[in-house]
């Protein structure tokens, strides 16, 4: 067959055959884990769609490969290189890590030939000529403006017709020609970058194409007089003959859909195509269409009563299973008509569905048509190859070319409805479109090994710093089992946010000061420890007078728990007010000790100074009363506070008067320490608006245990855009550590991870914006399907498994990935031996 | 959701001739009455090739093959596939070589693309005469944003659905 294209003019295409197509690149719609209600949404808007299309049309679901320069120019953004060396470092070393995971994505076309109407014969006519032209040698005229005008119009009506959501947007002839090169170098992982709209809009000629050779079951690998084994050899191998390209070809299968199943089939449930990429291959399809109005049905379906009850009258008698088949299409053409008669506005859509798998060699091809068939055949769907049609086929995958007798034969019939239900143009992207490379999707289903996604599987980006150029918050927060990988996901950010040129600030509560350790492989941290203090936190050494006297009554209100009206507390507020601190030369917590206790005339200010040294005197609190300590250098780029030691109240000892009277000074010191770290952090973090900062907070009860922590971090999640910083935030249960419903609703980057616990699952889910009411095997999904134990060790390629939810609050799976610096994956395991090994 | 392919494309048989009488050893299907009757007239056509033999044998040999021919169609699945597709590709799939633009070509050479290639120059830069409406962008983004301005489903979309909304 002719190559089809003779010419492409904005997105008309000119083939040979004199017929003209409208190309259109569409979105997929989002559809990963989501509520039925929405589901149906989805649903209704496919249906629309092919309700919108005149005729014949074309519609194609391509697996593109992600070029990992193109991974990398999305993790550098606008990044200046010079400034951030350890993240081009970073960088570097993913694009080989890209390489091996060869991600991809869905790209979705939509091809319809126009009406040309009275124009035909002239178009066809045109189209001898340029042939007889092009074959002489001869330079051909161009379309006319009137042809364009005409022709332009129509495909704008098509255009408005497509329902929104799907951003269906003309292809330009650059992407056209992108998408012929893709055909011939399928499975080969060769694909540039679909090009964007803005470029390459100049006409293309035919000659631009690219022109393969195509060798039906391959017979130019053997010699010429080979035995041919037909059946063995349902394969096409397309070569391409760019100059360079001789040693390379791609092995490419087509599948055509021979048989849907007959009954009911359920939905959600059914969405064969738009879950094909959970078959674990990288399938392209076509789906060839033909959609007519019911009139026109129902007259078919009137001539299909003619022959059924002639056959009716023909197998009158015979003994076997004829009868009872012919019963059954009784049947189905009964309901079909009622339903067309019901439905004025209800289409019949006639659809073959050719599925392509590819690789570069024979052998590979063959098991992954089989492996396609297996898959369709699970839901009752029957794949065939028919014999010395695999260039048929390929053909009949691209525009331009005219459906034929083969195509029809294997079209199967069903209403716009029906259809639908296929959701064919559905995606599961989650995620940024830049920023820090956060992990595969892997909504298709789990990694099947450490490089092998399933499937052709896309990337899910962070980036909180532009979330605040979108002015939405950029913070996250990771909930999960113990073990399950929070911690981890928290070093990744914080780390990327660190190597991007951010700052941290972070609160290590572990033993061994992992955190602490972490920072220490990254850069060189300020690390304050509470109980063996180096530096101090006293607010009046750490900010200008005005702030410092703000921050330290915010301190020691509940340190001391005095009412702010009440005798001490209006001392307090006295004593804490910048005038008054600067007339007493008052520097520091430990010198407004003293004053109190000696200088001070104010009534009870003894009685004052003698409750703040029942905590000055103590060990405890040198980290905020001792005057000899250096106070911290606010300007390092990471901070980590480790609080190792510091023992905090339970949240009903808060709540319950009787039991906070009883609460001992650790724990009434542990709560007030951490709310003053929770505000030094959010002083810190919203000082510099140019610069992303965050605030890291593994596990977050610490801080939210008590009111004040609850409203430092809130007010962080709700001005944090304004002030470019985050929050991260680490926690086993979001109802106990986000106490407030503002909170919990407010973080826009939600992960769940492992939770064992089915009541904790269920709580995670929730937050996640999902109802596991509605639908129960959303707790089965992370109590069983998120990196689960075999052997009693959960395999390294199925750890850090997760459920995302990104800030549009689309919710997808996915697996976070590793730094790709080794030594920066071995700082942020904390699992021992084996954790380690698994870097 | 439900295919009714079933409904409209079903086995057709033949099993009674136009005057209702039952055709013995029916029905058939309409394979196994092209076969018989296409092998009954090259048989026909060929007796001086084959007929050799005394009235009976030649009966016999003319019957056999003919019934043959109609057994053998009949042994392919019945179904909606045009059989004599199926045959065409049969033979398809013993061609060798390559195929580029239309044209067979045993094998690659260095200049194959330039030899079976076509180039068509245009006389005008088509440039001048595109009148395409501005497109809007179009990049794969991973990140879902809000469709442009329009609603999700215009007044006559939402109006040939219906009877769902």
């Amino acid at each position: 067959m002719k190559m089809p294209t003779t010419a492409a003019v904005s997105n008309l295409r000119f083939t040979h055959s004199g017929q003209v197509w409208a190309d259109f690149v569409l979105q997929g719609l989002e559809y990963g884990l989501r509520a039925d209600k929405e589901k149906e949404g989805v649903r209704q808007l496919h249906q629309a769609l092919f309700r919108s299309l005149p005729g014949e049309s074309l519609l194609l679901g391509l697996c593109s490969t992600l070029d990992p320069h193109q991974v990398v120019e999305q993790m550098l953004g606008s990044l200046d290189p010079s400034s951030c060396p350890d993240w081009i470092a970073e960088c570097e070393a993913t694009l080989a890590s890209v390489e091996q995971l060869r991600p991809g994505q869905r790209i979705f076309w939509l091809s319809v030939p126009l009406s040309a109407g009275e124009g035909s014969a002239k178009l066809k006519l045109r189209a001898a000529e340029h042939s007889i032209f092009a074959r002489l040698g001869l330079p051909v005229s161009p379309p006319s403006p009137e042809l364009l005008q005409a022709l332009g119009r129509q495909a704008d009506q098509l255009l408005q017709g497509i329902p929104a959501p799907f951003r269906a947007a003309p292809a330009t002839p650059a992407q056209m020609v992108w998408l012929a090169q893709h055909m011939v170098d399928r499975g080969l992982f060769l694909d540039d970058l679909l090009p964007a709209a803005e470029e390459g809009n100049n006409p293309k000629r035919g000659c631009a194409f690219p022109t393969p050779a195509l060798d039906e079951g391959g017979t130019t690998d053997d010699g010429p007089r080979a035995v041919i084994h037909p059946l063995k050899r349902r394969y096409l191998k397309v070569q391409s003959t760019a100059p360079g390209d001789e040693d390379v070809a791609s092995y490419q299968a087509m599948l055509v859909v021979a048989n849907v199943p007959d009954g009911e089939i359920a939905f959600p449930g059914g969405e064969l195509i738009g879950r094909i990429d959970e078959s674990g291959l990288t399938v392209d399809w076509a789906m060839r269409l033909t959609v007519r109005a019911s009139e026109e049905v129902l007259r078919s379906n009137q001539r299909a009563l003619e022959t059924l009850n002639e056959q009716y009258n023909q197998r009158e008698g015979e003994v076997s299973h004829g009868l009872s088949a012919l019963d059954h299409a009784a049947e189905d053409l009964a309901e079909y008509a009622a339903v067309l008669e019901n439905n004025k506005l209800e289409v019949e859509c006639q659809v073959t569905t050719v599925l392509a798998v590819s690789a570069a060699d024979p052998d590979t091809v063959r098991e992954l048509s089989r492996a396609l068939a297996s898959w369709f055949a699970s839901s009752s769907y029957k794949l065939a190859q028919p014999v010395g049609y695999q260039e048929a086929m390929w053909w009949a995958m691209q525009p331009g070319v005219p459906t034929d007798q083969v195509m029809r034969e294997y079209a199967q019939i069903t209403t716009s409805q029906g259809l639908s239900a296929l959701v064919p143009l559905a995606t599961a992207n989650v995620g940024d479109t830049k920023g820090t490379l956060l992990a595969i999707n892997t909504n298709n289903g789990p990694m099947l090994d450490d490089d092998t996604p399933c499937g052709p599987s896309p990337l899910i980006f962070h980036d909180p710093d532009g979330a605040t150029d979108r002015n939405v918050s950029g913070s996250l927060a990771a909930v999960g089992d113990l073990g399950s990988g929070k911690s981890f996901l928290l070093k990744k950010v914080a780390g990327s946010i660190l190597d991007r040129g951010g700052r941290i600030i972070v609160t290590d509560r572990t033993e061994m000061g992992e955190w602490a350790q972490w920072a220490g492989a990254l850069t060189d941290p300020r690390i304050v420890n509470a109980l063996e203090p180096q530096w101090s936190l006293d607010p009046l050494r750490l900010f200008d007078p005005a702030t410092g006297a703000r921050v330290a009554q915010t301190f020691l209100t509940p340190l001391l728990d005095v009412q702010p009206t009440s005798e001490r507390g209006v001392i307090l507020s006295e004593v804490l007010d910048a005038e008054y601190l600067h007339r007493h030369q008052i520097t520091g917590l430990g010198s407004l000790v003293d004053h109190l206790a000696t200088a001070c005339d104010l009534d009870g200010a003894k009685d004052l100074a003698r409750l703040m040294r029942v905590f000055s005197k103590k060990d405890l609190g040198r980290v905020v009363f001792d005057s000899t300590l250096p106070p911290l250098d606010m300007r390092h780029p990471a901070i980590v506070f480790h609080t190792h030691g510091l023992v905090l109240p339970k949240r009903a000892e808060v709540e319950h008067e009787h039991l906070f009277r009883q609460m001992g000074l650790e724990k009434l010191f542990g709560r007030a320490l951490f709310a003053l770290i929770s505000s030094i952090a959010r002083l810190e973090c919203f000082q510099d608006r140019d610069r992303l900062a965050a605030f890291v907070v593994d596990e977050a009860h610490a801080v939210t245990s008590s009111p004040e922590g609850v409203n430092e971090i809130t007010d962080f999640v709700r001005d944090g855009r304004k002030h470019r910083a985050v929050v991260l935030l680490g926690s086993h249960d979001p109802d106990e550590d986000f106490p407030s419903e503002t909170l919990r609703g407010l973080i826009p980057w939600r992960v769940v991870m492992r939770h064992t616990d089915k009541q904790l699952a269920i709580n995670a889910l929730r937050w996640l914006g999902l109802d596991p009411d509605e639908d129960p095997t959303l707790i089965d999904k992370v109590t069983q399907e998120l990196s689960p134990e075999l052997g009693g060790l959960v395999p390294p390629h199925r750890r850090g498994e997760c459920l995302i939810r990104d800030s549009s609050g689309a919710i997808g799976r996915g697996r976070i990935l590793p730094p790709t610096i080794q030594s920066r994956d071995q700082a942020a395991r904390t699992g021992g031996r084996k954790d380690l090994a698994a870097a | 959701m439900k295919w009714y392919t079933r409904a409209r494309k079903f086995p057709q048989l033949i099993g009674r001739t136009p005057d209702g009488t039952r055709i013995p050893g029916g029905p058939y299907t309409y394979l196994q009455v092209a076969a018989g009757v296409g092998m009954a007239a090259v048989l026909a056509a060929t007796t001086g090739l084959w007929a050799r033999g005394a009235l009976l044998f030649n009966a016999t040999v003319f019957l056999g093959l003919t019934v043959g021919a109609v057994y053998l169609a009949g042994q392919l699945p019945p179904g909606m596939r045009n059989p004599l597709l199926g045959v065409a590709g049969f033979f398809r799939a013993f061609g060798r070589g390559y195929k580029i633009n239309g044209l067979s070509l045993p094998r690659l050479t260095r200049n194959s693309r330039t030899a079976l290639g076509l180039v068509t120059l245009f006389e005008v830069a088509a440039e001048e005469c595109a009148t395409e409406p501005e497109p809007e962008p179009v990049v794969v983004e991973i990140a879902p944003v809000p469709g442009p301005g329009r609603p999700a489903l215009s007044n006559v979309q939402r109006l040939l659905l219906g009877e769902q909304s």
